[in-house]
């Protein structure tokens, strides 16, 4: 007989205790899996690995995908350190890929690189922003729960956006297919080394350390971090929470909207079916995992691409199915919540003989 | 203690892996022929990436013993190129991106790699080293149409997908043909209204497909023409008692049971085809757009409730155009409003049909902008 019993104090793990627990979930996981579709996981974790180290090129494709899971996972992580549950910065990315779309098309298509590309960062930050806002002020506002009306509104992003490429900006020489024209080429971001690395990589580092500036060696940090632990007491410290909340969001808002840029400006340069594919979903596992730690984010955003660019080998060199990568991404969340109850739980085992008798009317003693 | 037990399930768990498992990793033959596929979604979407890789399975079948395949699921616009790239660097030797977003990427990386020969389906991008290819579906949707309007279906509400040349096409052979077929039986109609469509804006979206479908049903359409990759407007129709036609793959086949009849792609006769090509050094860049004239294009067996005479014109119009004898888009054809697209004596050009923007009449909606 097993027990769940709280412990009387509280285990404080570091970041990266939790990252290795749910790690190390994941990997179990993987290993029943693989041996369910007859595959040896040793066999199938080597061939992930070759995939993600095997060549630079394969590692850097790792880092392209880790670039959009920095932006929105330090996203996630500034308004959960005040306990702000952002689940929009999907809809925050469609926002500032629409508005670093717009810019470089019909705003500034003649602009020359140094003009272009601080403009497309702004407007996409600015874009991300202004969508964060709105449930940032209703929450400051009126109180009203930012986990649904930000999660509601990554849906009208997205349909917003739609209606963007398949109507008024869609690309006259394109056959009526759906999609803008592709962006002016001062719009591309720089790509380094022959690969897909491009500016928002190191940007995406420069905001990370920037954030952790901001959150731990600010007396603006501190105070948001203090309305995270306690918001009463806060409150009563005289902390003007409302105008904390409002640019907490618009901060999370911008980070995500960077995200948008970095894709359409980095990678897909145009608007089109494919940007909205869960990465400001994927950004709440990459911040949970860094213990909302933002120097931590760059890394667990990259243990997530490879993950996915590793997963993705699973299937054109042993033929299993795609899913994998989506069934060990949901083993690392269970393994992070698996981790945070150890924290506050043990296990403890009881012999059978020593349970007490349960009394006529079915209850425990 | 915890440590322990951790340590005692893992090594559980290496060892049931290691009793269920038997290795079959895959190693290559370096004299082969590497052919590979990305693809839009899993193989198992009844739909579209179904319909490519039972293609793929035909190919192995065919070209086993000199060909590896491989095949990536789930091969999204930003993905890619790195799928793409990835082939490549392995060293393959024909790769396929079998949907639109995977033209651009696809184009990239067939500039970088010039001996390797590339493959877009249903884009108009190539290159010296990359062939454009499909099917021309219109030609099942004509055929599909004439069945209904034989039948004597006269109020057919149409799930269609993206507001782009390929199903516009579609829409305008069915609709020619539910007309032929109504003419040839002399039923009275409404000429403007013989087909209504909505659209997905969506190559699938499983909810939308069965509410728009259901939306449908409930303004009394008679027939539902399923266009999206996945049966489910079908199967909205089916569980309303709407008779329905499948597309891509045989509905019927997927449950939706009341499909008179399906539209279906055979990717297999040109994958042999291009793979083959590849093979004896005789494959070139010039696009492929081939119909029922190569079985590129199939119809599903028909529902026991289509009656025989109707079947038999069915397959005679069928005979013709597998003869090459391709006349659907010819003149005389009017556009929604009624006026002339082709004077009696002219007929659509391949590239007017791959550019077609215009619904001919009796199609009631419009092309969203």
């Amino acid at each position: 007989m097993i027990r769940l019993v709280k412990k009387s104090e509280v285990t404080r793990y570091s970041g990266l205790n939790s990252v290795a627990i749910a790690g190390f979930i994941a990997f179990g996981t993987g290993c029943i899996i693989f041996g369910l579709l007859g595959v040896n996981p040793l066999t199938a974790y080597t061939v992930m690995f070759k995939g993600v180290f095997g060549s630079f090129h394969s590692f850097s494709e790792v880092l392209v995908k880790a670039t959009p899971l920095t932006f929105t996972g330090l996203a996630v992580a500034v308004a959960a350190v005040m306990m702000l549950w952002n689940i929009g910065a999907e809809g925050q990315l469609v926002w500032g890929g629409i508005f670093a779309a717009g810019t470089a098309l019909f705003l500034l298509p003649e602009a020359q690189p140094y003009m272009l590309i601080p403009a497309v960062l702004v407007t996409a930050a600015f874009g991300g922003m202004l969508w964060a806002l709105i449930p940032g002020v209703l929450k400051a506002r009126f109180q009203v729960n930012e986990i649904l009306t930000t999660l509601l509104l990554n849906y009208v992003a997205i349909i917003y956006m739609e209606h963007l490429f398949y109507g008024p900006w869609r690309d006259p020489a394109g056959f009526g297919f759906p999609g803008t024209a592709q962006l002016p080429e001062a719009a591309h971001l720089l790509r380094f080394l022959g690969t897909r690395i491009h500016l928002g990589f190191p940007l995406a580092m420069l905001c990370a350390v920037g954030l952790f500036f901001l959150l731990n060696k600010s007396s603006w940090g501190y105070k948001v971090r203090v309305i995270g632990k306690e918001q009463k007491a806060a409150s009563y410290a005289g902390f003007n929470v409302t105008g904390k909340t409002l640019a907490v969001m618009a901060i999370s808002g911008a980070l995500a909207g960077m995200a948008g840029m970095a894709e359409v400006c980095g990678i897909h340069y145009r608007l089109q079916t494919g940007l909205a594919v869960g990465y400001g979903y994927d950004g709440i596992i990459v911040a949970w995992l860094a213990g909302l730690n933002p120097l931590f984010v760059p890394l667990t955003a990259v243990l997530l691409g490879a993950l996915f660019v590793g997963g993705e080998q699973l299937q054109s060199v042993l033929g299993l199915p795609s899913t994998i990568s989506l069934i060990l991404e949901a083993a690392l969340l269970f393994g992070l919540f698996a981790g945070k109850a150890m924290q506050q739980y043990r296990l403890v085992f009881i012999r059978s003989d020593s349970i007490p008798e349960r009394s006529p009317a079915g209850r425990p003693e | 203690m915890l440590k322990k037990i951790v340590l005692a399930i893992v090594a559980v768990l290496f060892l049931t892996a290691g009793i269920l498992s038997t290795d079959k990793a895959v190693a290559a033959e370096e004299d082969k022929l590497k052919v590979a596929f990305a693809l839009l979604w899993t193989i198992d979407d009844q739909g579209w990436t179904t319909s490519h890789y039972h293609g793929i399975q035909k190919l192995e079948e065919k070209l086993g013993d000199k060909i590896t395949i491989s095949y990536t699921e789930k091969v999204l616009a930003a993905d890619a190129e790195r799928v793409f790239r990835n082939y490549a660097q392995q060293g393959y030797d024909i790769i396929f991106g079998t949907t639109f977003e995977h033209m651009d990427p696809l184009l990239n990386v067939a500039k970088d790699y010039p001996d390797i020969k590339f493959e877009h389906c249903s884009g108009f991008k190539s290159a010296p080293n990359m062939r454009n290819y499909f099917e021309r579906m219109y030609q099942g949707e004509y055929l599909a149409g004439y069945m209904a309007g034989l039948m004597g279906f006269k109020k057919v509400g149409t799930v269609a997908t993206q507001p782009i040349p390929e199903p516009i096409r579609g829409i305008n052979a069915f609709t020619i043909g539910l007309k032929k077929g109504l003419d040839e039986i002399g039923a009275d109609y409404d000429e403007d209204k013989l087909n209504t469509v909505v659209w997905l804006k969506a190559w699938r979206d499983v909810v939308n497909e069965t509410t728009l479908a259901e939306t449908l049903i409930a303004r009394k359409h008679d027939l539902i023409r399923q266009m999206a990759d996945t049966p489910d407007s079908a199967a909205a129709a089916c569980a309303a008692g709407v008779p329905a036609i499948g597309y891509g793959e045989d509905a019927a086949q997927y449950g939706a049971t009341c499909a008179l009849v399906s539209t279906t792609f055979n990717w297999g006769q040109y994958y042999i085809k291009a793979v083959e090509q590849v093979l004896d050094g005789t494959w070139n860049n010039t696009p492929y757009w081939g119909g029922m004239e190569d079985d590129g294009i199939l119809m599903s067996s028909f529902n026991e409730s289509v009656p025989e005479e109707v079947k038999a014109k069915v397959m005679a119009e069928h005979e013709k155009l597998a003869r090459g004898e391709d006349t659907i888009f010819a003149g005389p054809l009017y556009d929604q409003k009624g006026n002339v697209l082709y004077k009696e004596g002219e007929q659509a050009t391949d590239k007017d049909l791959l550019t077609m923007r215009v619904l001919v009449k009796g199609v009631s909606g419009k092309i969203p902008q």
